[in-house]
Parts: C-alpha cells; sequence; structure tokens
C-alpha cells in the first residue's frame, strides 16, 4: 500500500519538475538527495518514490516541448519539432496526448524483458566472474566515449577525468590517496550529488535563463486527447521503433537512451506514413517515434544498472547514488534475495506510468499553469535545492567544503558545456572509477591472461566492442 | 489571506517548538550513512524497540538516529570524542570496525575506557571453504574489501595453513606464500567471488548463512570451516558459538583437530587480540562518563531485553548472542583492555602492514 502511496506522490513530483523547461530526470532525481534523508527507515517507500519520479519526469518532458517549444529535456527536444507547431495550431491536446500515451505503451511493453531476466538472473550469475564484470565495465567506457560528443578524444579525456574524480579518496587497499590533507572530507570518496549537481544541474539553469519562453494557453479538448489515444495506437510501427530504439540505447551500459530520439525521428520519418503533415510542421508520427524511446530508454536502463550496477544512463547514475545511500547495495546479488525490492521496482515503474498517463491527460490544462511561473523563481528555485540536496548528504558536517565542492564542479559543468566535453561520459567515469580499479586488481591477482581471453563471455563483449567501434558513426548521437 | 496564514503558522510554532526544545531525544549518533548494513540495521532494530520500552519517568522520550559518515566511519568516532560526547542526549553506536580502528587507527582520541557503555551485543564470523578445499595442497585465496574489521578471519585462516603460531616471521613468510590476497573485493563481491569458486575462503555473519538465498544454494559445495571462539565476558573462559547449528567449529578445536596441538604464542594472541576486540565490541551504545541519561538507558535497554518480540526479532536479524547491559557490559571492556599487550599489538600491526598490505601502527596511547 505504502508502495502505491509514494508510487503516486513521486509521480505528481516527477510530472511537475519534468513540465519545467530544461529539468529532466537527471535534474529532478539530484533534487531527490535534499530529501532523502526524511526516507530514513522507509527504503523501499523511497524506492517506488524515486523511480516514479524518474519516469514520470520523463513523460513530463514533452509538456514543455509541445507548449512553449523548449524542451524538458535534451530527449524531449526531438517532439518538440513536431509538438509545438501543433500547439500552434491550436492541437495541443492532441500533441500531449499523442505524446503521453505513446510514451506510456512503449513503456510497459519494454518493462516485459526486464520481468523475464530478474528471475533466472541468479542461474546466470555464476557465469559472470571478474573477467566478465571487467570487459563490461571497459565495454561501457568504450561506448560512452564512442557515442556521445562530438569528439572521441574528448569523451576519453572526460571518462578518465571522471575515474581521476572517483579515485579521490582511497586505494583498494585501503590506504589514503588524494585526501587533501583533509581525510575526514575526502577519505570516503566525492559524494556523487555534488559533482552531478554541479555538472548538470547549475549549467542547465543558466540555459533556462537564457531561454525564451512564450507560453500558449491550454483549452483541454477531450475530442483531441481521444484522437491523440487512438492515433498513438495507429501509429503502432514508428511507436513500437521508437521502443526498441530506446531500448537497445537503454541497455548499453553508461549510455543510456539520452538523444536516441533523433534517431528514432530520422528512422521513424522513413516508414510507411499515415498523414501527410509534413515533417517539422506537426506530424503525428514525428511526435510517436521519439516518444516511444523515452520510458523504453528507461526500462532498457534498468537492466545493467540493477543487475550489475553498471548504470544504463545518466539518470540511473544519479539514481543509483540515492539508491545505495538510502541503503540498497545496486549491482549486488544480495539484493535478489530482497523479493520486496524488486516487486517495488515493478509496480513503481508500471504504477507510474498509468498514473502518469492518466493525469496527464486528464489533467493537462492544470499542469500546463506551471509552465506560467516565472523562470528566475524557478532557478533560484532550483539552485537552492541543489544546494540544500549537496550539503544534506553529509547530513550538514561539511557545509564549508561540499558548498566549495559544488562550486568547482559547477565551473567544471559550464567548461564542458562550451567546449562539449560529455558530462555524462565524466559522471560515468566518476561511478564506474572504483570498480574499473578493484576489478583490475583482482583481474591481475586471479587470472592469466589465456585464461581472460578463452571465456566466451569475455569473447562476446570484445566482439560487440569491435562492432561498435567499426560502425561507431552509425550509432552516434551528440550529448555533451 | 495571506494575514491568516502567518497568523497560523506563528501560533503553531509557539506550540510545537518548545516542545521540541524540552523533550529529550536521546541521539544514537551512527557514524556511516543510513545504508543497510549491519550496524545500522542493529542500531534501528535497538532504538525500535527501545522507544517501545521507555520507562515512565524517564527523562529520554525518544531514541533517534543521526549519521555522521566521513573517513570509512572514523569522522563520527573522532567527532564524539571531540565534540558530541559532552552533550547529555547523545550516544555513539560503535561496531567491530570501529573497535578495530580503535586498536589499530588513529581515530582522534576516541577511546571506549573514557566512555560508560550501555549496551554491548558480541557477535561471531564464520569462514566458510568450498568442501574440495585441502589446506595442505590448494592455494587459500581470500578476500580484503578495504573496509577493515576482517582481520581475525584473515588472520586465523593464514593460522590453520601456516601453524606458526609463535613465530611472525615464519608465519608471514609463509602466509605469503600460501595465501593470495586479492585486492578490492568489496564486501558485496565476496560473496559472489566465493560461490563462483574464485575466491577459496569466504566471510559471511550466522544470519548470512542461514538465510542467503545464494548460499542456499550452493550448500552442497560449501561448508563452514571454522568460527572464531567466542568469550563469556562475565567469566572470562573462551566457548563455542551460542547458536547450535554452529556448534564443534570454533577455531581453537578446529585447529588442534588439524594440527593436533592446541594454538598458543605470540601470533596467536596477536590473533585473539583482534578476534575479541572487533566481535567483544561487535556492536554497542557509549555515553560519555557522567553522562545524566545512564541509569535512564540501562534500565531502557533491560526493559527492552525482556520484551519477546524483541528476543524474537533479535535472534532472528542478530544471532542469538548474549548481551551485556550496563556493569556486565563494563565487564567486556575491562576484558579486552586486559589483552591488550604492546607485544600482541605489535604483531598484529606487522601482520596487517604485511600480510594484508594496509598502513597501520601501534597507537603508544592505547597504554598509557
Amino acid at each position: 500500500m505504502d508502495v502505491i502511496l509514494y508510487s503516486f506522490l513521486g509521480t505528481i513530483f516527477g510530472l511537475m519538475i519534468g513540465i519545467i523547461p530544461s529539468v529532466g530526470s537527471t535534474k529532478a532525481l539530484i533534487l531527490l538527495f535534499s530529501i532523502v534523508g526524511f526516507f530514513d527507515g522507509m527504503q523501499y517507500e523511497f524506492l517506488a518514490f524515486s523511480l516514479a519520479v524518474a519516469i514520470s519526469c520523463s513523460i513530463g518532458d514533452s509538456f514543455a516541448g509541445v507548449y512553449i517549444g523548449v524542451p524538458g529535456s535534451n530527449g524531449a527536444a526531438a517532439t518538440m519539432v513536431d509538438g509545438f507547431p501543433l500547439t500552434k495550431k491550436g492541437k495541443s491536446s492532441y500533441a500531449i496526448s499523442l505524446a503521453v500515451t505513446t510514451s506510456g505503451l512503449q513503456g510497459l511493453i519494454w518493462i516485459i524483458p526486464f520481468i523475464i531476466v530478474i528471475p533466472i538472473y541468479l542461474d546466470f550469475v555464476k557465469y559472470l566472474k571478474v573477467p566478465e564484470i571487467w570487459c563490461i565495465i571497459v565495454f561501457s567506457f568504450l561506448s560512452i566515449s564512442l557515442l556521445t560528443g562530438p569528439s572521441i578524444i574528448k569523451s576519453i579525456i572526460a571518462v578518465l577525468t571522471g575515474i581521476g574524480l572517483g579515485s579521490i579518496g582511497s586505494d583498494v587497499l585501503s590506504n589514503p590517496r588524494f585526501t587533501f590533507g583533509h581525510p575526514d572530507y575526502f577519505y570516503d570518496g566525492l559524494q556523487i550529488v555534488i559533482i552531478s549537481g554541479g555538472l548538470f544541474c547549475i549549467p542547465e539553469m543558466m540555459k533556462l535563463y537564457k531561454s525564451n519562453i512564450n507560453y500558449m494557453t491550454e483549452n483541454t479538448n477531450f475530442n483531441q486527447i481521444r484522437q491523440g489515444v487512438i492515433d498513438a495506437i495507429r501509429l503502432w510501427r514508428q511507436s513500437f521503433l521508437g521502443g526498441a530504439i530506446g531500448f537497445f540505447y537503454g541497455l548499453l551500459p553508461g549510455y543510456g537512451g539520452n538523444s536516441a530520439e533523433w534517431i528514432s525521428y530520422s528512422i521513424g520519418s522513413k516508414l510507411k506514413r499515415k498523414f501527410n503533415t509534413p515533417f517539422g510542421k506537426g506530424a503525428p508520427e514525428g511526435i510517436v517515434a521519439p516518444e516511444g524511446v523515452s520510458n523504453a530508454s528507461k526500462a532498457g536502463a534498468l537492466i545493467p544498472t540493477i543487475l550489475l550496477g553498471i548504470p544504463g544512463a545518466t539518470w540511473a547514475m544519479v539514481i543509483i547514488g540515492l539508491w545505495e545511500f538510502i541503503g540498497f547495495s545496486i549491482g549486488d546479488v544480495e539484493l535478489f534475495n530482497d523479493d520486496k525490492f524488486i516487486n517495488t521496482i515493478i509496480i513503481s515503474y508500471i504504477l507510474s506510468i498509468v498514473l502518469t498517463v492518466i493525469i496527464s491527460l486528464l489533467l493537462a490544462k492544470q499542469l500546463t499553469t506551471l509552465l506560467k511561473i516565472n523562470k528566475n523563481i524557478i532557478i533560484i528555485t532550483i539552485l537552492m535545492f541543489t544546494w540544500w540536496a549537496v550539503i544534506s548528504t553529509n547530513f550538514y558536517n561539511f557545509i564549508i567544503e561540499d558548498t566549495l565542492a559544488l562550486i568547482v564542479f559547477s565551473i567544471l559543468g559550464f567548461a564542458c558545456k562550451l567546449y562539449k566535453i560529455s558530462r555524462p561520459a565524466i559522471l560515468l567515469g566518476f561511478i564506474l572509477s572504483s570498480k574499473v580499479e578493484a576489478y583490475t586488481y583482482q583481474l591481475i591477482d586471479l587470472y592469466t591472461l589465456e585464461q581472460i581471453l578463452t571465456r566466451p563471455i569475455v569473447l562476446a563483449v570484445m566482439m560487440l566492442a569491435s562492432i561498435m567501434v567499426y560502425n561507431r558513426n552509425k550509432f552516434k548521437v551528440d550529448y555533451v | 489571506m495571506f494575514k491568516k496564514f502567518i497568523i497560523l503558522t506563528v501560533t503553531l510554532g509557539f506550540i510545537f517548538i518548545p516542545a521540541l526544545v524540552f523533550a529529550e531525544t536521546m541521539w544514537a549518533i551512527i557514524p556511516s550513512q543510513p545504508k543497510k548494513s549491519g550496524m545500522v540495521k542493529w542500531a534501528w532494530t535497538w532504538g525500535k524497540y527501545m522507544n517501545k520500552n521507555i520507562h515512565e519517568g524517564s527523562k529520554i522520550t525518544k531514541i533517534d538516529f543521526k549519521y555522521v559518515p566521513g573517513n570509512r566511519g572514523k569522522t563520527g568516532l573522532k567527532q564524539f570524542e571531540r565534540e558530541f560526547k559532552t552533550d547529555n542526549s547523545n550516544m555513539i553506536v560503535s561496531t567491530g570496525g570501529a573497535a578495530t580502528a580503535t586498536l589499530l587507527e588513529d581515530v582522534g582520541g576516541y577511546d571506549f575506557r573514557k566512555y560508560t557503555p550501555i549496551v554491548i551485543h558480541p557477535g561471531n564470523m564464520f569462514v566458510p571453504v568450498h568442501k574440495s578445499y585441502n589446506p595442505n595442497t590448494d592455494k587459500n585465496l581470500q578476500a580484503i574489501n578495504g573496509n577493515g574489521g576482517s582481520e581475525p578471519e584473515h588472520f586465523a585462516s593464514g593460522l590453520m595453513v601456516c601453524p606458526y603460531t609463535n613465530d611472525i616471521n615464519k608465519f608471514l613468510t609463509c602466509f605469503k606464500e600460501k595465501i593470495t590476497i586479492v585486492r578490492g573485493v568489496s564486501s558485496k563481491e565476496r560473496h559472489v567471488m566465493f560461490l563462483n569458486g574464485e575466491l577459496t575462503v569466504g566471510r559471511i555473519s550466522a544470519n548470512g548463512w542461514l538465510s542467503n538465498k545464494l548460499y542456499k544454494k550452493h550448500k552442497n559445495k560449501i561448508r563452514i570451516w571454522f568460527h572464531h571462539c567466542q568469550m563469556n565476558f562475565k567469566t572470562g573462559q573462551w566457548g563455542d558459538d551460542p547458536q547450535k547449528e554452529f556448534q564443534g567449529k570454533c577455531f581453537d578445536d578446529i585447529f588442534e583437530k588439524t594440527h593436533g596441538f592446541k594454538p598458543a604464542g605470540k601470533v596467536y594472541d596477536a590473533y585473539v587480540l583482534t578476534r575479541l576486540w572487533r566481535d567483544g565490541l561487535q556492536k554497542t551504545f557509549f555515553v560519555n562518563k557522567n553522562n545524566e541519561n545512564i541509569n535512564d538507558l540501562i534500565k531502557i535497554a533491560e526493559s527492552t531485553m525482556q520484551d519477546k518480540s524483541f528476543e524474537k526479532e533479535r535472534f532472528k536479524k542478530l544471532g542469538k548472542y548474549p548481551v551485556y547491559i550496563g556493569k556486565d557490559a563494563e565487564l567486556v571492556i575491562q576484558q579486552i583492555y586486559k589483552a591488550l599487550t604492546k607485544e600482541s599489538l605489535t604483531i598484529a600491526v606487522r601482520f596487517v602492514n604485511e600480510g594484508l598490505g594496509y598502513k597501520v601502527s601501534v597507537k603508544e596511547e592505547l597504554f598509557k
């Protein structure tokens, strides 16, 4: 019952945050660090709440794109291309209905593989030994280096920067390392909220500050909503294609579905059409194809995130931090002893999608009033909450140190945005830094080169990596 | 409307703020984040039932938690010693890891002799091996997860394969030859690596052994090699684990069966020192000496021990280990310091530095 209640609350919160331009699920989850302390002893409730926030936020993203032509996040930008022209034509209810129905349907379809994989994972885990996990981690670095950002060199620099940041604290034998004479603060390593808050929240607020918002009044039209639902089903080809692309990109460790919406948009535009409206002028197919990606990519990202503790997307990097903070050891097989954990994930995921779709369809008018809030108020509020999130994770024991670190990483975030250096790559490097170091030592201590190179899963991952290197331009999308 | 809101807020403030100020909340300081670690689970379980057993007339109205993470728990210990201990509303949650850190590392003057123990709840750790493992021929592969607190298991399995109980030089040479310490294994990974056969030796609590699904699945392939013997702190005598399922596997007995002589000597004493500190102070509540809430806390803890529902949950989650409260708990402190000699500590420090590879030092202040 509590899971249902907190999924509902998370859905409302996520939708409201998601609607705000430039604030996607990553930023919404970062803000949750400020309230995670209130969930002391309520881990499962928080699990449901935070997952619902991530899911509903990505559906909420579409609102800003459709109504004001400023996407909630990078991913929703593709929806905006055809969504905003429909709003200008007075068909906003139709556009939003098409978007949320597609996103919801594909989200529900693509969670099925996750549900199938979970019960058999404990049998499969015996094949995942140190060499296999090491290879998967290295593969995730490769995938994020090759697929994000305009330059591979810059992405590699980003990954290495992240690894460097992750090495602050202690070495594998627990000896202090890079503690800068202040082990009480640095020994346990930097908090993920400081790095993610600095890299993502603050620079995005600058983007919002510079954006020009022209609000268009919403008058809920139930005929348009009904037609949107019908067309979302009729356009199943584009929708399913979006779902498949989203799920695939979500599965790629570290990459997630960021901007895969554009790939779906591009391929979807080549499929057989049911409407004649040109793309970019309000084509329903142009909304359905990218929206199919949205939640399907989240379902895909849940698999590496929960099974291996290797985040499947940028939002998953933050949610791992949150879940570990509240006490779940993500990637630990012992977690699979905990039926309540798995059930909460599945229930919360499904429930938040269903609730978000229903709320979005019925209360679109009320929700869009959030877009009228002065952007300066939004910016100040988010900055305050980000700062609060940062200082609260250390239980207010290191307010000065945490604040200084946030400033440093905000500057880094601005620099990355300016020079188009992949911020997700930095975050991934940071998160996997200790793992890659530990597994490298374990590999050296336990295996010979010959033993490593004769393992089937290792060979399969290496082959997959080679295919990715060879075809990198086909998969590549920009997200910095 | 706005005016009404302000009036309401101020009125509520007048009612609640004094209530908050005068309520005697006892803060249990947990030197970590609120993760579901053994320490946090233990503190939450005790806290939950202690709150139910607060007696009439007690100054304490509630027991709540404060988290002070950092420096692998040492920040919390240091801050308690430096700042929190003088506040009557604070008590520290201390664990086996904190005890080992107090023995071997700098914890800013944190010292059990300066505080009054309210509850001491000892525990035990079990060392499982694969059934196929032959200590004479197979390399012993052990994990080191860098979290500290696992020194007694490394020490003991080292002694099992290198029975030089009185010669640290021979012991260390043999240890390095027969045992591979696999670096960088986290506490969560070590279970999978052990069950996958990548590690020969495991490390698990009683509760984990009995309830972990993965371990249950592999029960036909693994067995308990030994566990640490447990001290009765009232008598100072060593004995077996109190739980029937694990009896007959105490280190000293298994060692004698394996090597034909009782373990004794300087290296053995150093091992005993680490196991006594780690297991004896496995989970504890301490307050500063002269804290005005000592009597209330002891009374609450004693009532909690009489609570049948607590007993059920305690046995299930924390094992059937005895609990020492008040004066009995002070006996635990006396015993652990009695075992502390400069020679034993020096050998333990050498073992950790050279055998396990992380830097610790002999703390002179422990002998003052």
